[in-house]
């Protein structure tokens, strides 16, 4: 009786988790979803986190949420007990699998390292949600300039008032030695 | 008797401007159509969010089908809205 040899396909998942959760957290989930594919026979390729984004729709009143990209290569039975434990994640909002292609084998393609670190935004125009809106910031740093120059013309007071004293010394000396 | 009547009337309302759309995946073979990467996909839906049909997007068919998998891939994700208010 022949073996039943076992398909191996690529698969990708995206997982939309909770916004609020830390960087520790998603390794941990990470850590957690590449040893579920290995217990179901997978291997994971690639692991990585694109950030911070908005959604186009709320969920559970949440208007952003943290991708994160799981690349693996895994028999298909695996899928349901994948999208079982991503069902019951309290973190995971929405998240989808889309089959790749069929591949040859587990070694089939080799596992890259993973990206989970939160990627930086370079470009600060485009962080429109953390914007200062109705310029207060901007009015309390102009705060900060204006009471700044008070500061800086009692200084220079202040700087003036010792050159007076020492002249006064000078005339109490001159009258001692007088 | 030997007057032509004038048959314009009949070809189809007289259909003027836009010539046929080239079809952009065709026309350069290293676009990639990806549920992954809204910029390239918002050109393919109005401004109320809905897709764009063939005619107007100039698709062929095989990419028109790829394109609308790819929205409705996105959609789900919240990537793309499902409708927009067209700001």
């Amino acid at each position: 009786m022949a073996e039943a040899s076992t398909i191996y396909r690529e698969y990708e998942t995206i997982t939309v988790l909770k916004p609020d959760i830390d960087d520790a957290r998603i390794i941990e989930v990470a850590g957690r979803l590449r040893e579920l594919v290995s217990e179901q026979g997978g291997k994971s390729i690639k692991f990585s986190n694109w950030g911070k984004k908005k959604l186009t729709f709320e969920v559970d009143k949440i208007q952003k949420g943290i991708f994160i990209h799981h690349l693996y290569v895994a028999p298909p039975k695996a899928i349901t007990e994948y999208e079982r434990s991503l069902k019951f994640l309290d973190d995971a909002l929405l998240y989808q699998t889309i089959r790749l292609k069929d591949v040859s084998g587990i070694d089939a393609e080799q596992s890259e390292e993973d990206q989970l670190a939160m990627p930086v935004r370079e470009n600060n125009r485009r962080d429109r949600d953390n914007r200062d809106r109705g310029g207060h910031e901007a009015k309390a740093r102009k705060d900060e300039k204006v009471e700044a120059k008070p500061e800086a013309n009692s200084e220079s007071v202040a700087a003036a008032e010792p050159k007076v004293e020492p002249e006064a010394e000078k005339a109490e000396t001159k009258a001692t030695e007088e | 008797m030997g007057e032509q009547k004038d048959f314009s009337y009949l070809n189809g309302g007289g259909r003027r401007g836009s010539r046929r759309k080239v079809d952009r995946f065709l026309a350069d073979k290293s676009l990639v159509i990806d549920y992954k990467d809204p910029s390239s996909l918002k050109h393919f839906l109005t401004e109320r969010g809905k897709i764009v049909p063939r005619r107007i997007s100039g698709l062929c068919a095989k990419h028109q089908r790829k394109v609308t998998r790819a929205i409705k891939r996105a959609r789900n994700l919240g990537i793309l809205p499902y409708v927009s208010t067209g700001n």
